[in-house]
């Protein structure tokens, strides 16, 4: 197969491939990741390029995605442009993978610091001919511990280790079971790492377990978003390739140990120092973490290959912490709703009390979850990524430039990410854009826009922002200096549907479940937003465009990354695992799809308005 | 009253308006027919149009039906007696699994709206339930939705099933969903492949007619 040299702008990277291959291909040997949210099936159509020269003929799906003036420019996808011949592509920055702003401060609680893994420093009586014990039980008869178990590994090291050491060692114990011996006093050195491994972006947070204090934070993207950005696309990839699912989990492994050294940078300590490790994520990237294959949970009824939390060795998992390092995975409940919705049940107290209460996880699988008077019900509503910024035309996750908050008074007001030019839009930004749209009646409530044809409703400033044709309406958030590539940044009539949909799923999924509960909504004491999300949206445009329950805003807290401070509170002490391998027998699953009347009520949780119980508070309809 | 409004309410989606409407029709003795004939199929056929030119999307779509559907729960007691001859008979599931997705529903929705008597047997569908549907229910078209590549070939086992019962002439076979294509109907030997919920309605018409 003769080679074809491809040159990517602006980076001046040039690579060498066969011809015929994909220019998402050819990207990756050249190191540049790309937004490809469809898998690079050619359906999302985000990682377009300029193609400079000839470009090959272009695709059916090209056409189809960028528009014939596009493709005429030079326009292609990426995932679909296959050159025969040597050719310079320039790749725009919104086609490319960035890092993203990730909400890292989660609620900080008191706990009781009774960690799974312990260290003792001890300074063992030398063996004599009066006391003629084995090492081991010497050992274990200093530590307080006569019972431990010891692995064969361990053994074959112990009595070296001890000599050169004077037997002056530190043990480490997981448990019941001594898992290192180091020589000298390591006692204060003695860390965990709890990771919130979710579908788009992973936090690893790193404990210092003598202290007992949060010592630094690091997150990334999960690198599997290359092979799809929802869970459904990956199962797919995993099923469909026979390396596929090795695959994924190397992804995500490289991502655990890319944290993992970030954060012993940041904390200024090695990572063998590291004993300890606790992870939540949902039962998918549970699965492809621990390399279980993930089909099953794509076909009815969804079973996991195991819901019981894990205790493992680190190493099992490739984890570059201590070789002798324990791994602990919160349990799951049912396919889609996983050890992160526990996290989020365990660091919230749901089960504290009688009260009703109610946590929303706002991300792409919308896990849902009431309490009330000793019962606790979940469910996955599988909401759909608008609110991560995919199938948003101008859409985009949390990250530098994103629009992530907007007023609308007499003007339009908007904030984004680090101050950075607009880029794009993520989820809180669309859902204070179309909460201040429905105010300033650019948006009525079926979602429909306004048409530029009636622009003469709105005050002039507003007005001029409602651009294209009567039955394809957009709204300009940003004017073309405001933005980061010179072209205004709008919300188009379709983007406003998509997160009718994505809302009305979630709200649908609270309704149902309450009513599972015999509540209704306004007995509601408590609803939690969590998720990395849930900080930055306003709880006014929540209400407004009918995501929750309209309740009392002093009735609706956001709690930050409540899964990830749950993988915390799991390392931090062991009997906070009892307590949620307790609680995770009495979660009940409901699975949504098998409601009857589901489309009913979604259909009824269209409106942008406030909802109470599904019907709208707003005019009779 | 003008059958017109009705059409026009549930176009606009305005549930309790089309209920208002059809009282009103109900109550000036326009029959039952003609109530469906002229508000709700003319009132869905437009909606269906405005979904494929992308005029309408599917939350539209969803509270349209929702006025529909008000207006068909009114008029159920006329069905049962047998006022009203449907256009046709459908039998739709899911041929295995259902990973939340609406577009199964969104067919019937329109189907329903277009006057069709829709027996939705829901998801994960064994092919017995199909066959039993054109068995005892007189069903004339079988509408089967799949979500991923690993499932759609349960289209196949239930053609087969069919073919097996002695029913494969009765009945049209039409597919959909995701990752289906009109090549895999063709290789399947289905009777039409449909892309969306709109041109469900239209591939229904089709079937029928030939």
């Amino acid at each position: 197969m003769p080679d074809v040299q491809i040159e990517f702008l602006p980076d001046k990277l040039r690579v060498r491939v066969a011809a015929g291959s994909s220019l998402l291909e050819a990207a990756e040997q050249a190191g540049i990741a790309f937004e490809t949210p469809c898998g690079g099936e050619g359906r999302c159509g985000k990682c377009r390029v300029k193609v400079r020269g000839s470009p090959p003929p272009p695709t059916a799906e090209e056409i189809e995605a960028l528009g014939e003036d596009q493709v005429s420019a030079g326009l292609r996808l990426a995932c679909r442009c296959r050159p025969h011949s040597d050719v310079v592509v320039y790749i725009p920055p919104q086609s490319r993978l960035l890092q993203q702003s990730i909400l890292t401060a989660g609620i900080a609680r008191d706990v009781i610091l009774d960690p799974a893994v312990s260290k003792r420093f001890l300074d063992l009586p030398r063996p004599a001919l009066e006391d003629q014990r084995g090492d081991l039980e010497r050992l274990l008869r200093a530590a307080g511990m006569p019972h431990a178990g010891a692995s064969l590994a361990l053994l074959r090291e112990l009595g070296a280790v001890l000599r050169a050491a004077e037997w002056k060692v530190t043990s480490v114990f997981a448990a019941d079971r001594l898992i290192a011996v180091e020589p000298g006093d390591t006692s204060r050195l003695i860390y965990g790492i709890a990771f919130d491994v979710g579908t788009t972006t992973v936090v690893g947070y790193l404990l210092d377990l003598a202290a007992g204090a949060q010592v630094a934070v690091a997150s990334d993207m999960n690198a599997q978003v290359a092979h799809g950005e929802d869970v459904v696309t990956r199962i797919q990839f995993a099923t469909d390739n026979p390396k596929g699912l090795d695959l994924l989990r190397r992804d995500i492994t490289a991502v655990l140990n890319g944290i993992i050294m970030q954060c012993c940078r940041s904390a200024g300590i090695e990572a063998h120092h590291i004993y300890d490790v606790t992870v939540v994520g949902n039962t998918c990237m549970h699965h492809l973490l621990l390399g279980l294959p993930p089909g099953q949970l794509a076909v009815m009824p969804y079973v996991p290959v195991v819901t019981a939390a894990q205790d493992l060795a680190a190493a099992e998992l490739d984890l570059a912490v201590n070789p002798a390092a324990r791994c602990y995975l919160l349990p799951n409940i049912a396919g889609f709703v996983g050890a992160d919705t526990m996290g989020v049940l365990l660091a919230a107290d749901l089960d504290r009390s009688d009260d009703l209460r109610v946590a929303i996880d706002i991300g792409t699988n919308g896990e849902v979850v009431v309490a009330g008077g000793g019962r606790i019900i979940a469910c996955s509503t599988a909401a759909g990524p608008a609110f991560e910024g995919a199938t948003i035309s101008r859409g985009m996750r949390a990250t530098s430039g994103a629009i992530d908050s907007v007023t609308i008074d007499d003007e339009v007001r908007f904030t984004t990410i680090n101050g950075a030019g607009a880029r794009g839009i993520c989820g809180s930004g669309l859902i204070d854009a179309v909460a201040e749209m429905r105010r300033a009646r650019v948006v009525d409530e079926t979602g429909r826009m306004l048409s530029p044809a009636h622009a003469d409703r709105l005050p002039p400033p507003l007005a001029r922002r409602l651009q294209g044709p009567p039955e394809r309406p957009e709204f300009i958030l940003a004017w073309p200096e405001q933005t980061q590539n010179g072209e205004p940044l709008t919300v188009t009539a379709r983007d406003v549907r998509q997160l009718q949909l994505a809302k009305g799923a979630l709200y649908t999924g609270v309704d149902i479940l309450l009513e599972e509960m015999g509540a209704t909504a306004s007995q509601v004491r408590e609803i939690l937003l969590a998720g990395a999300f849930g900080n930055y949206v306003k709880r006014e445009s929540a209400v407004a465009v009918g995501l929750i329950p309209a309740l009392p805003l002093e009735r609706i807290r956001s709690i930050g990354n409540a899964a990830g401070e749950g993988a915390k509170l799991a390392l931090a002490s062991a009997s906070a695992r009892r307590r949620v391998e307790e609680l995770a027998a009495r979660v009940e699953y409901v699975e949504l799809s098998a409601c009857p009347g589901f489309h009913l009520r979604f259909a009824d949780a269209m409106f942008l308005a406030p909802l109470l119980s599904g019907e709208s508070a707003a005019s009779g309809r | 009253m003008e059958l017109k409004d009705l059409a026009d309410a549930i176009i606009a989606g305005n549930r309790d308006r089309a209920r208002e409407l059809t009282e009103q029709a109900i109550s000036e003795s326009v029959s039952p027919q003609q109530i469906i004939n002229q508000g709700l199929i003319a009132g869905m056929s437009v909606v269906g149009h405005k979904f494929k030119n992308n005029e309408y999307y599917v939350p539209e779509v969803l509270i349209a039906a929702r006025a529909m559907h008000a207006s068909l729960d009114l008029l159920r007691p006329m069905i049962a007696q047998g006022a009203i001859e449907p256009v046709g008979r459908v039998a739709i599931g899911t041929v295995k699994g259902d990973l939340h997705d609406i577009g199964k529903n969104l067919v019937a929705m329109m189907l329903e709206g277009a006057g069709y008597e829709v027996n939705d047997l829901g998801v994960d569908v064994k092919p017995e339930q199909f066959v039993e549907a054109v068995k005892d229910k007189g069903v004339q078209i079988v509408a089967l939705s799949a979500l991923l590549t690993t499932t759609m070939p349960a289209m196949a086992d239930i053609i087969s099933a069919l073919r097996d019962a002695g029913v494969r002439g009765k009945v049209k076979v039409m597919i959909g969903g995701a990752p289906v294509t009109q090549t895999y109907a063709e290789e399947i030997k289905a009777d039409g492949y449909a892309p969306d919920a709109a041109s469900a309605v239209d591939m229904a018409k089709e079937l029928l007619a030939a």
